[in-house]
């Protein structure tokens, strides 16, 4: 379909290209890739994605394996703390950090609230203020928590006597870490990277908070704003260039998933966990730790909230500090806008979050049921293998690029099927299945854990199959399943490169209303409504654990 | 040639967590010593303080007349310079390295050159027989060839002393036994000094040269495995060592049968005017002869009696283990056939004098 839109003549360039509409024509590629217009659509957006995704993947990492290796294999004090500490970031709205960043650094480039920095007098060059130096910082400190959880869990498997052998047999810890860790983490360490770039290549709100100002565009940016100034051809390449990152992303996937099957780790009896005891270097890992989640979570979320009681950023006087962006009937420094617990528009908006993330989560639950079930039930065959990698794929599909594909799969009625642009069911039918690959992971565990035994039994009672699935599986799954769509609705609640082609005016959510505030340069009522969903999905998250006495984290990693 | 000294090695893990209470013991060079005890008893804590892998808290580890581990002396040599071997439960082995790899890893910490690394490997996965699966990865093996692999690896680097974590404890019956045989051949062999760790009372017996009995952390008995049948030192090792396991008499309450039974025990061992002290006594399931009640009662003195009820025959193929009923206990009796007794018959248990074990009233020999 996207490969259609790019060759074919779209009506509004029917008299420009004089050609009729849905002739075939190249120009789109010809406009992405060798006119003058080229570099700045496409092709720069192309390195600056590719550049940042590369940098963003390899200190997302470096990061995660190294807090992941602290957090689970030593014995540093208060580590179940930090654990948790440690998954806030990805929990928060992906632009959270360049919101924080623009509020701290902003320079006078930016129409709107200055920067707190310059209030108080520091002059901030561009280079700190906007582009890759900013959105690498940023999304990093978003992504670095998936990596972490992904390393955990393959470090949590890892038994504790393959380094113990190579200790016995005369390898120092340096030798341990080279020749043992690292090769058994590979696989894990394979998988980090991909998803990572993935979620850096389709990310949307950083790249635009903190590009725009200085014209620097990624593909997903560059993809918006084709949108936003009808280019449907262009943008079509430009999605098409996304979804093939994806595709090679999948097939890497693929492929380093059956290279390293030959040595998957062996569990077995007799496995042991010995944390490493750090001894003198405890206090000082500790203060190290402390120091980074403090800076990752505290500062940002700190900047946000100041930020949005404050008239001038920054300046700390008395007199600057005013409840009016949360509380005013109107602002004072802006006409026609109200504070933002008194706008109804909030409420109207947030109404149509919970709707999008609520029933996408529902569907995505339900749906990802059926499809692990299917999986489990069919281990041997080649459609379960099938099944999985397809229902896998949307984790390596950069989100925007999945956006865009959707916006041009049913921007127009296609037989039966009526256009869906501008509507709440378009939304929510990206929303499921994006969110796939979380619930179906889930359930492919609790099926696998549930066997078989209790079907077969239902089975011989004279049971059929929709009696099975709705009085035996499902009801033992409930846990599950519940968790899965809590964690979906979480993550979709704060989704907005999914969403951002998706939003029209009139049928908005949360995350694009903030963008929207951010563009009118209401910075400060741009935080808040970040931290109105932060505390949104902190909640949910907090009753769901309570709820279901699972771990959330183990759910988010890949 | 090295031997092993253990001076009371006392491991705690946490306030509440004794693993190893005031533990000595002395490894002969050359010997194959089995450390025999239920879970949770100290073995594998043991062993993992004689490789270095845990710290003692007090006590010392002295290996081949060196103090390896002394925290009195502030001593402690690190795992990976104490050149001894030591094969996991679990295997351990690197799953991204061949079979190959894998045993040649600890040559090359060693800096052993590539020639000599290569006659040493062929040599080692010889004689473990896995010269042909050399390139394999260990997911491609069966538990027992990666057990194979996990002992080359450890034989590859000629350690003096080989430390054995229940290496056994993964396979199924068949290959266990195969396996045994080849690690008793393989140390008559190689005749370095061996320390196994199991809670299988049959391996142990079958393999060992000398057994250490553990129980909560204790040495309860260290001697040759056929002493430690025949002369079990406490009611622990007498009831551990054994399947079925030792029947026991206690005599808390020395009345009715007990209390007669109390009595011609204690005469016959002139132990009368000691009898307050016998805590029990003990037969193994062996000893016993069944006689039906309806045989002649003959009073013999050099043998006890006591009467039950048949509750189950179970034959076990080359024998038949009877369960017999007294009053509220059930004792074993293991006999060549069933000699006639079917279910609910009532029976007398018939058993030697000299077959019998008396423990005190704290469970040591008497």
């Amino acid at each position: 379909m996207l490969v259609l839109e790019s060759i074919q003549v779209h009506s509004i360039d029917a008299v420009y290209f004089q050609q009729k509409t849905g002739s075939f024509t190249l120009n789109y590629f010809k406009r992405a890739i060798t006119s003058k217009v080229a570099s700045v659509l496409f092709l720069q957006p192309l390195l600056n994605t590719l550049l940042i995704a590369t940098i963003i993947t390899i200190t997302t990492t470096v990061i995660g394996y190294i807090l992941a290796w602290l957090l689970v294999r030593t014995d540093l004090k208060l580590k179940k703390l930090y654990s948790s500490l440690s998954v806030i970031p990805f929990m928060l709205p992906s632009w959270s950090y360049a919101a924080a960043w623009v509020t701290l650094f902003k320079n006078r480039k930016m129409a709107g609230a200055p920067g707190i920095l310059e209030v108080m007098g520091f002059m901030i060059p561009d280079a700190v203020s906007y582009g890759p130096l900013p959105i690498i910082v940023c999304l990093t400190m978003h992504f670095f928590p998936l990596a972490f959880l992904m390393f955990g869990n393959a470090f949590q498997r890892i038994d504790s006597q393959l380094e113990e052998s190579a200790q016995i047999l005369g390898a120092n810890k340096a030798q341990i870490a080279r020749y043992i860790l690292l090769p058994v983490m590979r696989p894990a360490i394979m998988s980090t990277i991909l998803l990572t770039f993935a979620r850096s290549v389709g990310t949307f709100g950083t790249p635009y908070t903190l590009g725009r100002p200085v014209r620097f565009n990624t593909l997903s940016t560059s993809l918006y704003f084709t949108h936003q100034s009808s280019e449907p051809g262009v943008m079509a390449v430009i999605a098409l260039a996304m979804l093939m990152i994806g595709a090679t992303l999948v097939a890497l996937d693929v492929y380093v998933l059956r290279e390293y099957r030959r040595f998957v780790t062996m569990g077995g009896k007799g496995q042991m966990s010995r944390p490493l005891v750090l001894g003198k270097s405890q206090w000082m890992m500790n203060l190290l730790v402390a120091l980074f989640l403090f800076t990752v979570i505290v500062v940002p979320l700190g900047v946000l909230f100041l930020s949005t009681i404050m008239i001038t950023p920054g300046w700390f006087v008395k007199s600057n500090f005013t409840l009016q962006f949360w509380f005013a009937k109107e602002t004072k420094v802006r006409e026609a806008v109200s504070g933002l617990l008194r706008d109804p528009n909030l409420l109207k908006v947030g109404w149509t979050s919970i709707k999008v993330a609520g029933i996408g989560a529902i569907a995505c639950g339900f749906i990802g049921t059926l499809v692990g079930y299917s999986i489990v039930r069919l281990q041997q065959s080649n459609i379960s293998k099938y099944l999985k990698q397809i229902s896998f794929l949307p984790y390596l599909v950069p989100g925007i690029g999945f956006g865009a594909a959707y916006l041009v799969l049913f921007a127009t009625g296609r037989g039966p099927i009526p256009a869906l642009y501008g509507t709440l069911l378009l939304m929510i039918m990206a929303m499921s299945v994006m969110y796939l690959p979380l619930t179906t992971r889930s359930s492919i565990t609790s099926m696998a854990q549930m066997g078989v035994e209790p079907e077969e039994a239902a089975m011989i009672l004279g049971a059929g199959w929709r009696t099975r699935m709705t009085k035996i599986v499902i009801p033992i799954q409930k846990k599950s399943l519940f968790s899965g769509i809590l964690l979906a609705f979480v993550q979709g609640m704060k989704e907005l490169s999914l969403v951002i082609m998706l939003a029209v005016p009139g049928l908005e959510v949360l995350t694009t209303l903030s963008i929207r505030y951010t563009d009118n340069a209401l910075m400060q009522m741009s935080n808040g409504v970040i931290l109105v969903i932060a505390l949104l999905t902190f909640t949910l998250t907090a009753i769901a654990q309570r709820l279901t006495k699972t771990n959330f984290a183990q759910g988010i990693g890949g | 040639m090295t031997d092993i000294y253990l001076e009371r090695i006392v491991k705690r893990f946490g306030p509440d967590a004794l693993a190893v209470d005031d533990f000595s013991l002395h490894v002969a060079p050359g010997s194959f010593v089995c450390l025999l005890g239920p879970s949770g008893c100290g073995k594998t804590t043991t062993l993992r303080m004689i490789s270095g892998l845990e710290r003692v808290d007090s006590g010392v580890v002295t290996i081949g007349g060196e103090v390896f581990d002394s925290p009195q002396q502030n001593i402690f040599v690190k795992p990976e310079n104490r050149r001894l071997g030591l094969v996991f439960q679990s295997y351990a082995l690197w799953p991204h390295m061949t079979v190959e790899e894998n045993v040649e890893f600890g040559l090359k910490m060693q800096r052993v050159d590539k020639e000599e690394r290569t006659k040493i490997i062929t040599g080692s996965l010889n004689l473990l027989r896995m010269e042909s699966y050399r390139k394999r990865y260990p997911a491609q093996l069966s538990g027992g060839q990666q057990q194979r692999v996990a002992l080359a690896r450890m034989l590859a680097v000629q350690p003096h002393i080989l430390l054995l974590d229940e290496p056994l404890s993964n396979l199924d019956a068949a290959l266990r036994l195969q396996m045994r045989s080849e690690l008793k051949s393989l140390h008559e062999r190689l005749g370095n000094t061996i320390v196994f760790v199991t809670h299988d009372q049959l391996e142990a017996m079958s393999l060992a040269t000398h057994v250490a009995v553990m129980n909560e952390g204790r040495l309860e008995q260290y001697a040759d495995p056929m002493t430690i049948y025949q002369k079990p030192a406490t009611d622990f090792v007498a009831t551990f060592v054994g399947s079925p396991p030792m029947n026991m008499v206690e005599f808390s309450d020395a009345t009715g049968w007990r209390g007669r039974l109390l009595e011609q025990v204690a005469q016959s061992y002139d132990l009368a005017d000691r009898k307050d002290r016998i805590g029990k006594i003990g037969f193994r399931p062996e000893a016993v002869s069944l006689v039906s009640a309806r045989a002649e009662k003959k009073e013999g003195s050099k043998e006890i009696k006591i009467a039950g009820r048949v509750k189950a025959v179970l034959p076990t193929g080359p024998e038949v283990v009877i369960s017999v009923v007294v009053e509220e206990s059930e004792y074993y009796v293991v006999a060549p056939t069933n000699g006639g007794v079917e279910n609910g018959e009532s029976v007398q248990l018939v058993v030697p004098l000299e077959h019998i074990h008396i423990f005190d009233r704290q469970g040591m020999r008497l």
